[in-house]
Parts: C-alpha cells; structure tokens; sequence
C-alpha cells in the first residue's frame, strides 16, 4: 500500500488516462519543463493543503480535506490556445465526473477554481489550465495509508 | 532608407549560396534572407521553463515592404504566420513566425 494521497494520484492519472485517450501524456505526479514540439498536451498533478477537516473526539478517524491542481499545459496556435485549454477542461471534467469515486473519497471531486497560464513568445503560443479539485478523504491517523469506508 | 551598397551587400550575405535560404518566399515571392528554427525557452508563469522553436527569418526589408500581421511567408515548404517583425532601420528586417 502506500499513502491514501498517492492512491488518489494514482487513481486519478487512471481515469484521466482512460478519460482523455490519445494526445494527452498524463503524470500522477508534476512533470516539469518539456520540449512542445508535438501536439500532446501534458497532464501532470500535485496536492496541496492537504488538512483535517475535523476532529473526532473518540477514536483515531480523521476526515481530512486537500486539493488537487490537474494542470494540462499544451501548445496551440495564438488564436487558438483559449479554446484548446478550454476543449481539455471539458475533457478533464467529463473523465471525472463519469468516474465512481465512492470506494476512495467521501464524495465526488468537487472543480472549485479553473486558472490559466500562457506564453506566446514561441513559434507557438504555450498555454496551461489549472483545475483545483477538492477532495475529502477519511482515514486512521494512525493508518494514512488505509481509507475507512 | 538604407544605401544601394548596403542592398548589394546583403544580397550577397543572403543568397542561398551563402547563408541564406533558397526557399522561402512572401506574397507569393521569392525572398532572400536567412530562417533560424531554434530552441527558446519561455515562462508560462506556471513555475517551469518550457523549451519551444521560434521559427525566424532575417532578410532585407525592401522585400516586405507590406508586411502585415497574420500574413503568411512560406520557407522549406513549411507556412507561418507573421507575428511580429524587428526593423533595424538600415536595410534588415527580422521577422517573428508562428507555425499554423
């Protein structure tokens, strides 16, 4: 086994994988600098404020609540670049939404900000989409690694 | 307005037998001057430096006299668009290209 927050990772590079198909390159990981000289767009993934929700006085279970930032990053013509990182927003959300997540968090990923990052100094404009997923999760604190249903 | 000598000049740096490109052409037109394709490397302000060509073309500035953005200028058979351009004002034009 390992941490239920690589679990989650891992389980989401699964569905965005299977959910997006061809042209996309998906990390359950971040996936720094790369070379845009083809058209696949780069899926990468980090958690962050990873947090407890709420304590419970008696007892070790701990429901906790953290983010996760899929960003796609992608390279496209000047004129087409918003349109692009909006069709793999759309991609994304359709992969997890059509996902049953009931066996690992305590409820469906929730999208709670969509930002964006570009950069058209290239013979392409290079462009990323940032997606910020809240996830809630419960565990043993003694046990990060074992989801309690 | 550069001198006739300075067009002679590059005429000569840029024919194809020198460092220039033999094909490249704008409007329809064949053109002199020289295509870089190198690496840059740019910010997308989302933490890491990413590697992508920037396709360029030095020539003269008479031969783009109109030039325009989103034009298109084709060089070794491949067509860009014309993003933006440089003009040093004595003869030289460097011309910024974007892969369609």
């Amino acid at each position: 086994m390992s941490h239920i927050r690589t679990q989650i990772r891992q389980r989401f590079k699964t569905v965005l994988e299977a959910g997006l198909g061809a042209g996309y390159e998906v990390y359950a990981s971040r996936k720094s600098s790369w070379n845009h000289t083809s058209g696949t767009a780069l899926v990468d993934m980090r958690i962050l404020n990873d947090q407890t929700q709420s304590r419970e006085v008696m007892g070790d279970a701990r429901a906790r609540t953290a983010s996760l930032y899929i960003r796609v990053q992608r390279s496209a013509p000047e004129e087409e670049l918003d349109d692009a990182l909006d069709a793999d927003d759309l991609a994304v959300n359709l992969a997890i939404e059509g996902e049953d997540w009931s066996n690992l968090l305590e409820e469906d990923p929730e999208l709670m900000q969509v930002n964006t990052a570009d950069d058209a100094e290239g013979g392409r404009a290079i462009g990323a989409i940032v997606l910020r997923y809240d996830l809630e999760y419960r565990i043993d604190k003694s046990d990060p690694e074992t989801r309690i249903p | 307005m550069p001198g006739k000598f300075i067009n002679d000049d590059l005429k000569v740096v840029f024919a194809s037998s020198e460092f220039g490109e033999a094909d490249a052409s704008y409007g329809g037109v064949t053109v002199m001057g020289i295509f870089d394709d190198e690496d840059i490397e740019v910010e997308t302000g989302e933490g890491v430096t990413q590697i992508i060509p920037q396709p360029m073309f030095t020539g003269r500035t008479v031969d783009f006299s109109g030039i325009a953005r989103d034009q298109t200028m084709t060089v070794r058979n491949e067509t860009f668009r014309i993003k933006n351009w440089k003009v040093d004002g004595v003869g030289m034009i460097e011309i910024f290209l974007e892969r369609t």
